[in-house]
């Protein structure tokens, strides 16, 4: 390195290097422009320059001077390095992967290259290119632990675990027999531990479990030692010896269901699908009982037995279950009986029962049968159980009247007034939930907990701009705003992008669906680092794991309803483009006109409001560009924060298929994936893209309402095609030809005739009723009164219960909203959406969006809190509970702020 | 009712998610991928019937003036899972890692000293002691209680905990300054560049609350 340099500049160059490495960057800059005043044109010198300004945030000069440095000495592996460098830190790993090899074609043998390119191949699982790199680093420095980590590692992601045991075996045969020595015993046990599990991989079981014993003086994690071996007695058949210890693990812990159900399996007494034969559950029964005296203070073995047991057992069980929590007043009682609403019957038992504690708690102070006074919070605890159970069936009425009776009882408690926001959520109250959740928040400010619900109850009612003023009270961040979006919030983006969507303002939905998106990708680009760090220490199987982790990292739900929402921005953006003031008036004239009236005063000021502080950031970041603490450059001011940029894209569809690329790379069993694969490419004429999605939605349900919409949409539409004239226009014609008759839904009927078909099939469904109406309508447009009265007839049945009629219709809000819709927008018939609405009016006497009799969006109604509106304007309901005058005026103060 | 087990890779982004529900100090998922990388035995999560992660414990090892300790970086419990003794549960198998695998001496944390509900669980059923108070702690503001539990099975007098709960008294130590060295117990490796929580926990060491207990 700075070889064809005189030992002045030579060691001016050293310093460049080292002031790099130590990120003393004005320092290097120094000492280059000291070299460069005498050898301008210093090809080493340019890029190590370069490299040091990319650090300091100047990119383009950057690129500039490495590119210049290069030009001026091709044949330094130097520039070569630094180049690959400067790729490697905008995350272009597969150009920085071409320059590191054309350094390596100048310096094959370079330690550092060869180390830096083997991270690249790691995180690009360029898997073959990896083993290869981690051979040579091997072959040049055998006596490096590091290196025979490496090697075995990089053959265990290439898919031979075999080999990598045998390196690993290699490496062991390098150490002494005393080895390790004490600070490396963690380590040697890690890496012990991972031989066995890769034994256990290559089902060498036997050999696996011989190693972990001849070796178990050496691994120092006694826990993951027997988990290991438990592991492998299982797969060997060695059930009593499992079983054994299991029963040794649960003694270590037992709260881990996971022991419970390993030890399940060595008795023979596990099933998947959680069915039992009666003498099974009685051995179970007994089992669970022995287990209970050893662990009594275990819940799990007491909780357990409710999943096997059936009839009047289930139900003693349960009533020896619900007793002492509903003394002691365990507030997640319901939410841990509720799986047990799955299974048949037990939710009715669970009803009898929890009425009968009620009633006997409520009359006699105790329990049925028992003489012992319960403490009055029992009582409210029964309400409390009893009201979430009644939500949970859907009977909202009876729900909220419990939960108000026990707010009554004690109005100190806030976990009723977070329950009763949820009822009124769920029945279809928005505002008023929004409200009462915010009442909760003020009787415990200093709680984030009911703070986050308050402000997922305000973005589900739409309300974003008090969302996030409420938000900003726990994550106020010195300068920023909120530190929601640096600290990976995904939750608050999705449901404020959401809402935002709801509410037609693209831009922002978008800016907030992008957010998650680019978490996603960060935490990709987080593995970088660890690709060497877990090889020093040692942590190989966590490691193993993390990549694994990363590979399936789209796939999570968050990243999912991202990139879909995304997408709907983009389908909506491409069908309306631009977006008229009368369109919006049109959006406002479902509104009551003081709605209305507040709602233009509201954005008005929600605009000027945003502009101001837009003003105040900008000038602020270009008076100095540092913070006031002068310590962290102040983040560079996003310039788009409200999306408007994002708005601006010349094809919408081409931005929509980057993220459905993801999508169907990611959850390819997700009906969603295969809708807006569909929707897309029917907007991008993509025909046999188009086809393929629709093949997709009927593999994974063909019975589904946008299954059959899609299928009827799609050969409507090919059928009204001209007749093909190009080469690419008849080769798909005959594709599609040759396709059809394999479509069951279609074989010889006409569309027509298929979409009649398919109401026969789901005559008593709303939802399908309601698919077969909109095409209907798109099939023979002269058709819509009839399509219009395939709804009307409809008819909202009793679900029943026990053999009768229960109290619940089977209709879905969410459902009903949807027709309401289809109505208003697509059979555009303002009098049927009209009978519609006051027809659900009835069905949901709480909905604000039918304007049900009980909902807070009629003005004398029960649920009715002034409206979101007054709550912006003042900062907090009318009627919230003031727990002292400091904490109301703390209140004020900050939620004005 | 609910499952203390080790936490593994995938229940990180929901750790997080928990983390961002009901504490205010929060962290970047690189600093959650640094803890179960380095010390992935320090990590446990209560997971409810319906697979649901509704609290968990971050913890670390330490190596400052050869006194070999552990730390807890944060534990949090749903608002809605209190009242389970779940943090107790949590905090111990983490207790019982730091001692068994890395043969911790101590271990310590930091409370808000307005965190009551925190503080009594910590001196009362886990047998923390005050170690020293840090000023200005957190970004707020507020004052931090750091606190210490010795470990290796020393006896302690008072505090009775749950289950196997450790016991010890206050040990004497080192100011806990604000920046960390990593690698723990078993190594003097250097940490991967840049694996701190976000801003938050940039300006101090990793915080520690407690809610709901």
């Amino acid at each position: 390195m700075g070889a064809s340099l005189p030992p002045k500049e030579a060691n001016l160059f050293k310093l460049i290097v080292k002031s790099y490495e130590t990120k003393q960057y004005k320092k290097g800059l120094k000492a280059a422009d000291a070299i460069l005043k005498r050898f301008p044109d210093h090809g080493e010198t340019l890029s190590m320059k370069g490299l040091t300004l990319n650090c300091m945030d100047r990119k383009s000069e950057a690129y500039e001077l490495v590119r210049i440095g290069l030009k001026n000495d091709l044949k330094s592996h130097v520039c070569w390095h630094v180049y690959g460098l400067l790729y490697r830190s905008d995350r272009e790993y597969r150009e920085a992967i071409k320059c590191y090899r054309n350094a390596l074609k100048i310096d094959p043998d370079n330690i550092e290259i060869l180390r830096d390119l083997s991270l690249l191949q790691a995180q690009m699982r360029d898997l073959t290119g990896f083993v290869e790199t981690r051979q040579q680093l091997l072959t040049l420095k055998p006596n490096h632990r590091m290196n025979w980590i490496g090697f075995a590692v990089s053959h265990h992601l290439n898919s031979n675990a075999l080999k990598a045991v045998e390196i690993l075996e290699a490496y062991e045969g390098t150490l002494e027999d005393d080895h390790p020595p004490d600070n490396e015993r963690c380590e040697h046990g890690e890496m012990l531990l991972y031989k066995v599990s890769l034994l256990e991989e290559c089902s060498l079981m036997e050999r696996a479990l011989q190693e972990l014993h001849k070796k178990e003086s050496k691994i120092v994690d006694k826990l993951d030692y027997k988990e290991q071996e438990v592991s492998l007695l299982v797969k060997l058949g060695r059930l009593e010896e499992g079983a054994e210890l299991y029963r040794v693990l649960l003694s270590m812990n037992p709260d881990n269901y996971r022991y419970y159900q390993g030890l399940q399996k060595c008795l023979g007494l596990y099933a998947e699908n959680a069915q039992y034969s009666p003498d099974e559950i009685e051995r179970l029964d007994a089992l669970y009982k022995s287990l209970g005296q050893k662990y009594s203070w275990s819940s799990a073995v007491k909780r357990i037995p409710l999943d096997f047991l059936q009839g009047d057992k289930f139900r003693e069980s349960a009533d020896n279950y619900i007793r002492p929590l509903l003394t002691k007043g365990v507030p997640s009682l319901f939410s841990d009986l509720s799986p047990l609403y799955d299974h048949p019957g037990k939710a009715d038992i669970l009803e009898q029962l929890i009425l009968e504690l009620e009633h006997s708690v409520r009359v006699t102070g105790g329990y049925p049968g028992r003489v012992e006074k319960e403490p009055p919070s029992t009582l409210l605890w029964a309400l409390f159980l009893l009201a979430q159970h009644y939500d949970r069936r859907g009977q909202y009425d009876m729900a909220l009247s419990k939960i108000d009776e026990a707010i009554e009882h004690t109005p100190t408690v806030i976990d009723l007034y977070s329950a009763k926001s949820r009822f009124l959520k769920h029945a279809g109250d928005l505002a008023a939930a929004a409200a009462l959740a915010d009442e909760a928040r003020c009787m415990d400010l200093a709680d984030r907990y009911i703070n986050s619900e308050c402000v997922k109850r305000m973005l589900q009612a739409d309300q974003v701009p008090l969302a996030e003023k409420t938000a900003v009270l726990f994550t106020k961040d010195g300068d920023q705003h909120n530190n929601l979006h640096d600290m990976q919030c995904m939750w608050y983006e999705l449901a404020s992008g959401e809402s935002y969507f709801r509410q037609s303002d693209l831009g922002r939905a978008l800016k907030k669906f992008l957010g998650v998106e680019k978490h996603y990708a960060d935490i990709t680009e987080d593995q970088f680092d660890f690709h060497s760090y877990c090889l020093r220490k040692m942590t190989l199987r966590a490691y193993v794991e993390m990549l694994k982790f990363q590979d399936r990292l789209h796939s999570h739900a968050y990243f999912h309803k991202a990139a879909a929402g995304a997408i709907r921005c983009y389908l909506k953006l491409y069908d309306s483009p631009l977006k008229s003031t009368s369109e919006e008036d049109d959006d406002m004239s479902k509104l009551l006109p003081s709605q209305k009236k507040k709602m233009r005063q509201k954005q008005r000021k929600a605009e000027a409001r945003a502009k101001k502080e837009a003003e105040g950031k900008n000038e602020e970041s270009n008076v100095s560009g540092v913070s006031k603490s002068g310590k962290r450059p102040v983040k560079p001011v996003d310039p788009d924060p409200h999306g408007e940029k994002l708005l601006q894209v010349e094809d919408p569809m081409s931005e929509a298929t980057k993220y459905l690329k993801l999508l169907q790379k990611n959850s390819p069993e997700s009906l969603e994936t295969h809708l807006l694969s569909f929707e897309v490419n029917m907007r991008k004429q993509k025909i046999l893209l188009a086809f393929q999605a629709l093949k997709q939605l009927l593999r994974l349900n063909a019975e589904h309402p946008d299954s059959h919409r899609s299928l009827i949409k799609f050969f409507n539409k090919v059928y009204s095609m001209p007749a093909p004239v190009t080469d690419t226009e008849k080769l798909i014609w005959s594709v599609l030809e040759a396709e059809r008759p394999l479509i069951s839904q279609l074989q010889d009927k006409s569309l027509v005739e298929a979409n009649r078909n398919f109401l026969e099939n789901h005559q008593d469904s709303l939802m399908h009723r309601a698919a077969v109406a909109e095409m209907m309508y798109a099939l023979e447009p002269d058709k819509k009164s009839e399509a219009i009265k395939l709804i009307e007839d409809s008819t909202n049945n009793m679900v029943p219960k026990n053999g009768a009629l229960g109290p619940v219709r089977e209709w879905k809000l969410k459902d009903c909203i949807t027709v309401n819709k289809l109505l208003e927008t697509i059979l555009v018939d303002d009098a049927a959406a009209l009978r519609w609405k006051e027809r659900c009016a009835e069905y949901f006497p709480c909905s604000t969006y039918f304007e049900g009799s009980r909902s807070s969006a009629v003005p004398d109604s029960a649920h009715n809190r002034n409206g979101s509106a007054n709550h912006a304007d003042h900062g907090h309901g009318a009627d919230s509970i003031a727990i002292n005058g400091k904490l109301e005026a703390f209140k004020d103060l900050t939620i004005q702020s | 009712m609910v499952c203390i087990r080790k936490a593994t890779i995938d229940d990180l982004l929901a750790m997080q998610a928990c983390n961002l529900f009901c504490l205010p100090e929060n962290y970047q998922m690189k600093y959650y991928l640094y803890h179960i990388l380095s010390w992935p035995q320090l990590l446990y999560v209560a997971e409810d019937y319906n697979g649901r992660i509704v609290g968990y414990v971050l913890a670390k090892m330490e190596e400052e003036s050869n006194e070999c300790h552990g730390h807890i970086t944060s534990l949090a419990v749903l608002r809605t899972h209190r009242k389970l003794g779940l943090a107790t549960k949590l905090m111990s198998a983490a207790q019982n890692a730091m001692e068994q695998v890395f043969s911790a001496e101590y271990v310590s944390l930091h409370v808000r000293k307005s965190n009551r509900a925190a503080f009594n669980l910590y001196t009362e059923t886990l047998g923390y002691k005050i170690h020293d108070v840090e000023a200005k702690y957190y970004a707020d503001g507020e004052d931090a209680y750091d606190m210490r539990k010795e470990l290796k099975g020393k006896k302690a007098h008072g505090g009775h905990g749950h289950g196997h709960a450790h016991h010890g008294h206050a040990a004497h130590g080192h100011h806990h300054h604000h920046h960390h060295h990593d690698g723990g117990c078993c190594s003097g490796e250097a940490k991967p560049a840049d694996t701190r929580g976000g801003s938050k926990a940039e300006r101090g060491n990793a915080k520690m609350e407690a809610k709901a207990v």
